[in-house]
Order: structure tokens, then sequence, then C-alpha cells
């Protein structure tokens, strides 16, 4: 078996080997073509599927092997995507992650941090938040112009 | 009145996608199913013969984009 085009009246057909290409690869391929021909797929034997690429106007034999040209070099670039994205899985989904729970949650430091200032806030042994007047006596404080 | 048959391996279309797609195409004629072990065999008749060059190709192109959603976690 091999990728050798076979040409027919508006349709070319040929056999990927499925060790060579997975079958989401031949799919991911296929869903390209499916607006400009019809794609048929088939299972002549064990890890092998033939593509039917037939097209949906009149087409040449070049214009059919051209398409089927294509449809390897789809077959490559769809491996390429899927190594690529089986190798850089792990950094995805932490990228990710980071994404979802950073994006409006403060980190937990920045939480506790806040908690400590505002209990420090609270405590005012000097009562430097009370105003004069309301203090004891109601004197201003020495220095002081109000009044 | 056009009149087709496809068969559509198993390991390749899963028959709730070939059901989907005869839902889908019913309207336009009579289409029959029948499963076997290895495939579904779908029969197309009473379609307008002005369809004749279009509706095999059409049901397969439904039937592989429905595969291909349901073998990436969709519909």
């Amino acid at each position: 078996m091999s990728m050798e085009p076979v040409i027919g009246e508006r349709r070319v057909h040929f056999v990927v080997s499925e060790e060579l290409y997975p079958l989401d690869v031949i799919q991911g391929a296929s869903y390209l073509f499916i607006d400009r021909c019809y794609v048929w797929l088939d299972r002549p034997a064990d890890k092998q599927v033939q593509v039917v690429l037939r097209s949906k106007g009149q087409a040449g034999a070049e214009e059919l092997e051209a398409l089927a040209g294509e449809f390897a070099n789809e077959l490559l670039n769809q491996a390429l995507r899927k190594n690529i994205g089986d190798t850089n899985a792990k950094i995805r989904e932490f990228v990710m992650a980071r994404a979802f729970f950073a994006a409006d949650m403060p980190s937990t430091v920045d939480r506790l941090l806040a908690e400590l200032d505002a209990e420090e806030m609270a405590v005012d042994p000097l009562e430097i938040s009370v105003p004069w007047d309301h203090k004891a006596g109601g004197r201003p404080p020495a220095g002081s112009t109000d009044g | 009145m056009a009149e087709a048959s496809l068969r559509f391996h198993r390991s390749l279309y899963p028959p709730a996608c070939v059901h989907e797609a005869v839902a889908a195409f019913s309207a336009l004629g009579t289409i029959r199913v029948e499963e076997n072990p290895q495939d579904t065999q779908v029969f197309l008749t009473d379609f307008p013969d002005r369809l004749a060059d279009r509706i095999e190709g059409e049901v397969g192109n439904h039937v592989l984009f429905a595969a291909i959603l349901a073998s990436r976690g969709g519909a």
C-alpha cells in the first residue's frame, strides 16, 4: 500500500497508513477539504485508511492529482500541529490554569497582608482618628489654630 | 428519481453519526439504513434527479463532519 494517487473520473483515491498519520490527523486534513470536494474514508485493511476525494464539479487529471498532493501536504501539516500540541500540552495547561486562577483573585499572601493592614488600622491607642473636640475636655491641642 | 448506496466503516464513522445524517437528509427522499458488524450501509432512493450527482457526496460529507465532531468531543 502507498500514497500513490489513483485517478478516476472526477475522483482520486489513495491509501494512508495510520502508523504514519493517526486517524485524528487524517480527519483534520479531511475536514479542511469538505468545502472543496466530497471526502470519503474507508478501511481497506487494518491500520490503513483509504481517502477518496471527488470533485464537486468537472476536474481534469492534473487538478485531481494536485488535489491529492494538497491533501498529502495537509496531512503533514496536521501531523506537525498534533506533534507540537502533544509536546506543549503540559505548558498549555499550566498557562491556562494560571490565566483562570490569577485573573480576578488576589494571591493568598496579598489577602493576608490586607487583613493585617485592616486590623492595624482598627487599633488606635493614641486616638489619632478621634477629633480633638470629641475628646475629654474639648480643649484644642497646644499650637492648634482651630477655634 | 435518483438512488445510491453508501457504506460507512464503523471504525471511521460511528453509527450515531450516520443516523444523524439520515435524519437531516430524510426530507429529500427515502433513506434506509442497514447495520452490519463492520459497517453501516445507507440506501438512498426517491431523490430528485437534479440531486443525483451530489446526494451521495453531500450525505458522505455530513457523516464525516459529524464523525470528526464526535471524535473531538463535540455533540
